[in-house]
């Protein structure tokens, strides 16, 4: 075995370079694999951990449902449950105002029992003054509050709580965790549960439900038992693990598609590789048959060597994939949840996973040619009569267009994220397959102009690159890692135009949100300096589509006289004369994502599931937006009032004669003490635009990542190329060619072949693209895929440019041949 | 010295020529002052045991080599003194090279092998078809044309390698054991092809052989011992 793991460790080290790219697309392939799936894990636990410092311990959530009224619950009704529950704790909740001197600064107010809160999520205190009993004007507020105003406990504070002036004294001040962490909006303040039942007149009452089964009972069973108990209510977990997962799917697929396309490069990077490996070493294989080792024996030399790259790469991946997910943490988290600091997790297992993955990929990747060497008869391994035996030309190809094939239906005829993602795998398969038609196509296609050509070096470029395995390799290493470029890169552009082209359709300069938008705040933005019109849209959240498991996350109530001026909707069925028809029944014009989700039609009827109950709407037009990820809808506004039991304007449409900037600051200081949203138009694209690049940018450093190893691939390939036909070089030098001609005829092999694989890629990138498509679908997010001609251009001369650069070093050494060594070396 | 028939057309002239390898620490001397002088459509067999210097004086008369020092004068040119350029130029018009092992291109078919020359010479498909036809005849290769070299047998494969050699219509050929890696009847087929050339088209040949059947179709047999001639 010494003697083996010697010999091994001299092969490897002898070819560094190509040991180091082995060991580097391993390494990328774990780190992917490790970074993809740990991300979901920090995402998912970052998410919960922020929803947590709301809910505390409390699991499920109870609310009064919009449909039945009342905004409040009776507690009590869960009393019948006690056994089941650890605690059920009833909730206040409202916006207070801290007036101090001349400002006015909003807080976030809870009105909690003191024991409830201890129990569901405790408090701790840095100061307190006769906090208990908690009842009456008292108050806790954060550190950061009483350190901002100087406060501090015992000290009275003044509080405004619905247009009444209150006094309460700062019983304690609590350090900024629990509920105290949560102050990135504003600062929270906790008072008595009794002041605000007071107040609100709803003795007994609450608010939310705020509760926790005992330990070992099953939480759904338990939010079945309440749903019996609170029918008119709505009875929620409050922190789901299918809510996490979805919310952090849309991050974690795009990665995992990326993570496939690595792999597919490694794979091949092994495989090609080991092909050469097994060749180089066939004599020394025929040597070890020939005194007597098995087959098992030599394979198992070549399996060890697949397995310490596996190693190498796998213990390399895992370090770079931590190093991965933090930066696609911080690429990928949203402020609201990264507040606090990313905070990375990930399980010994997912590592331990990643490293296998390694280890299985190199193995598996270098099955084929070891154990095509094995079937070598020995006796001509001894006498050097073999030839690497290569799956047939036609089968091959007959296999390739079949997974191409594959890809290009599969999605449609069967729906989902997996058969998408299969797609991908069968895509990206059957173009490797499928590359030496390609070349084979392209070359003799080369070969017909080239005789035309100056030098006569373009024809015996092109006769070279036809039939050399090593120039087979490159082109299918970049057709994945251009096709895969070119897929993030068009989907990148493509969602960043359709937003522009979204905001260029808004009419109007400043949005404005704030709590109970009427008329009468319509009126009042109306007579602002720097505002010359005004429009309040009603609007509805998360309706759900009857008869299936589909929402639509905004449903917009429009006014047919109105709506037209500040919005400018694109689609073939969208005249503006339709929005009139809105205004005459229950009709609805979706998106045309939504159309597409939902196979709708013109004439179709949708049944929304709205406040008053189902209603059925009938489709008249479509539209295209990316608002919203492309789920929203318009119906009429007297509709949608009525239906939805919508009394506030849920978004206000602000046109300025002036520069909007201006106009919003005028509004927000208007608008003060209602703490309004308001962003103009030019803001919220650029918001948009760079959430959206931040989360593309992750994807395209990946993409780059595939494409880089590919490159290395293909240096690769030509120095081994460059090794085997290092004789051909010399006796075409004894035959008359120059060293000039020699090196230019290396790089034109190096144009061809490069703009070969560049074909290759964009094709390889359509079909990509084609695929993607549906895994957008998939994850319900909106993309108008717009094919750039000029990205295509872009990334065909990537291809053409990175073999050039990557063929310098193997045309400068042909120069350097010496010619009578080679020639003689037989 | 060893010199053609004087008053006849030179077209080799080898003077006072040396040539010393490095091999590790050691200088070996393998050509030690020849000189030779072989007329326009004469055919030279050069014998001589191994490490003689019969490969080495091959090489520094197609200028694949340089001289440590004399002179190697080809069609009236110093092959020494010529740059890169100008010696490529030289095997690819005026000399024609065999070797022993074929050296044939494996991607390459029969055709496109033959071309390889006349392609690095810029020639265009009109320039060379005529040229491809009179070669492939030339050489008996017309019905495998299409075939790679290593669906060939060796003396098929040494005859495309001579056709090669042929297609620019060099003056010279060069042929470094032609037949060493032949059975006796392949060889005898290459001799007498090379011997017809040599009769019918008149083009110069000389021959690197330790074949004294070989020799025999040549004119004139020079003998090589240690670097020097016998």
């Amino acid at each position: 075995m010494r003697i083996v793991l010697g010999y091994l460790w001299r092969t490897i080290t002898e070819r560094r370079l190509r040991s180091l790219l082995l060991a580097v697309s391993v390494a990328l392939s774990a780190a992917l694999y490790f970074a993809s799936t740990a991300l979901t894990t920090s995402l998912a636990g970052m998410y919960a951990g922020r929803l947590q410092e709301t809910y505390g311990s409390a699991e499920i959530v109870v609310e009064p449902h919009p449909r039945f009224g009342s905004p409040f619950l009776s507690p009590a009704l869960a009393d019948g449950l006690r056994e089941d529950l650890d605690y059920a704790v009833g909730v206040f909740g409202d916006i207070a105002y801290y007036r101090h001197r001349d400002t006015t600064v909003p807080l976030s107010l809870t009105a909690v029992e003191y024991s409830d809160l201890q129990l569901m999520n405790p408090v701790a205190l840095a100061a307190e003054a006769r906090l208990l009993p908690f009842r009456g004007h008292k108050a806790i507020i954060s550190a950061p509050l009483a350190n901002a105003y100087d406060l501090e406990a015992g000290r009275r504070i003044t509080l405004e709580i619905g247009e009444e002036i209150y006094r309460f004294r700062v019983a304690g001040i609590a350090h900024p965790t629990g509920m105290f962490a949560v102050e990135d909006a504003r600062h929270v303040i906790i008072v008595p549960r009794d002041f605000m039942a007071g107040l609100y007149q709803a003795r007994g009452l609450a608010q939310v439900l705020f509760i926790k089964a005992k330990q070992g009972r099953d939480r759904d069973a338990v939010i079945a038992a309440l749903e019996q108990v609170f029918r008119r209510h709505w009875v929620r977990p409050s922190v789901s693990a299918r809510e996490a997962e979805e919310w952090t799917r849309e991050i974690t697929v795009p990665l995992q598609i990326m993570f496939v396309l690595v792999l597919a490069t490694s794979g091949f990077i092994i495989y090609s590789s080991f092909q050469v490996i097994t060749a180089e070493r066939l004599p020394v294989i025929g040597t070890f048959r020939s005194i007597g080792a098995t087959r098992r024996n030599t394979n198992l030399v070549l399996f060890i060597e697949a397995m310490l790259y596996g190693i190498a790469g796998g213990a390399a991946g895992c370090i770079l994939g931590i190093a991965a997910l933090y930066v696609m943490a911080l690429w990928t988290t949203p402020e609201w949840i990264a507040a606090d600091g990313i905070r990375l997790s990930f399980t010994g297992q997912q590592l331990a996973l990643s490293f296998l993955l390694a280890v299985a990929l190199s193995l598996a990747s270098s099955a084929i040619p070891i154990i095509g060497a094995a079937r070598i008869p020995v006796k001509e391994l001894i006498l050097g009569h073999y030839e690497a035996k290569q799956l047939r030309y036609r089968l091959r190809s007959v296999i390739g267009a079949a997974l191409v094939l594959t890809a290009l239906g599969a999605p449609a005829l069967v729906p989902g994220l997996a058969s998408a993602v299969c797609a991908i795998i069968a895509g990206v398969a059957g173009v490797v397959l499928l590359a030496p038609l390609i070349l084979g196509g392209a070359a003799a296609g080369l070969a017909r102009v080239a005789p035309w050509l100056p030098g006569g070096i373009a024809e015996l470029a092109a006769k070279n690159i036809r039939a050399n395995p090593n120039m087979r390799n490159s082109v299918a290493l970049l057709a994945i890692g251009i096709g895969g470029m070119l897929m993030i890169n068009t989907i990148s552009t493509s969602a960043i135009a359709g937003l522009t082209r979204s905001y260029r359709d808004m009419r109007y300069h400043i949005e404005m949100l704030t709590r109970y938008m009427d008329r009468a705040t319509d009126r009042h933005v109306r007579t602002t300096p720097g505002v010359s019109d005004v429009y309040g849209v009603y609007g509805a959240l998360q309706v759900p589509i009857s008869g299936s498991r589909e929402a639509i996350d905004f449903l917009m109530g429009i006014r047919g006289d109105r709506f037209g001026r500040f919005w400018r909707l694109r689609g073939s069925n969208t005249p503006e004369h339709l929005y009139s028809q809105l205004d005459r029944g229950r009709t609805i014009i979706p998106t045309y994502a939504l159309q597409r989700r939902l196979g709708l039609k013109l004439g179709d009827t949708m049944t929304l599931e709205m406040a008053r109950g189902p209603r059925d709407y009938r489709v008249i037009g479509f539209f295209h937006s990316v608002m919203w990820s492309g789920n929203y809808a318009l119906v009429g506004e007297r509709y949608l009032k009525h239906d939805g039991l919508q009394q506030w304007y849920e978004e206000l449409y602000v046109k300025a004669d002036s520069d909007p900037s201006a106009v919003k600051d005028e509004l927000r200081k208007r608008f003060s003490r209602r703490e309004p949203w308001l962003r103009t138009v030019t803001e919220m694209e650029e918001f948009d635009r760079e959430r959206n690049r931040e989360l593309l940018r992750g994807l395209e450093g990946f993409a780059l990542m595939a494409l880089a190893i590919a490159v290395i691939g293909v240096v690769n390939n030509l120095l081994i190329a460059f090794i085997e036909r290092r004789k051909s070089f010399a006796l075409l030098r004894s035959v008359g060619m120059e060293q000039r001609q020699l090196a230019r005829m290396v790089l034109v092999e190096a144009v061809m072949s490069g703009a070969i694989g560049g074909m290759a890629g964009v094709l390889g990138g359509f079909l990509l693209l084609h695929v993607a498509d549906y895994v957008i679908q998939a994850l319900r997010l909106y993309v108008e895929v717009a094919y750039s001609p000029l990205l295509v251009l872009l990334f065909f001369l990537v291809g053409v440019t990175a073999t050039v650069l990557a063929s310098v070093s193997p045309a400068r050494a042909a120069r350097r041949i010496d010619l009578l060594t080679a020639l003689k070396h037989e | 010295m060893n010199n053609g028939s004087a008053g006849a057309d030179v077209i080799i002239e080898v003077r006072a020529l040396h040539k010393t390898y490095r091999v590790g620490q050691w200088d070996v001397e393998v050509l030690k002052g020849i000189d030779l002088t072989v007329n326009r459509g004469e055919f030279v067999a050069v014998m001589g045991p191994s490490g003689a210097g019969k490969s080495t004086l091959l090489y520094l008369v197609g200028g694949l080599d340089r001289p440590t020092s004399g002179t190697v004068t080809v069609k009236g040119h110093d092959v020494a003194a010529m740059d890169d350029r100008a010696a490529s130029r030289l095997r690819r018009r005026d000399v024609g090279f065999v070797f022993q092992f074929y050296n044939l291109v494996p991607s390459l078919n029969v055709e496109e092998n033959l071309l390889l020359p006349a392609l690095l010479d810029g020639k265009k498909p009109p320039d060379y078809r005529n040229l491809l036809h009179e070669v492939m005849q030339a050489v008996d290769l017309a019905p495998r044309r299409r075939h790679t070299p290593r669906e060939l047998s060796g003396g098929e494969q040494q005859r495309v390698a001579i056709g090669r050699a042929l297609i620019n219509g060099p003056d010279i050929i060069l042929a470094d054991e032609p037949t060493g890696n032949l059975h006796r009847a392949a060889a005898a087929d290459i001799m007498q092809l090379l011997a017809r050339i040599n009769r019918e088209r008149g083009q110069t040949i000389i021959l690197v052989t330790h074949s004294t059947e070989a020799a025999a179709h040549a004119h004139r047999v020079v003998r090589l011992r240690y670097g020097s001639l016998a």
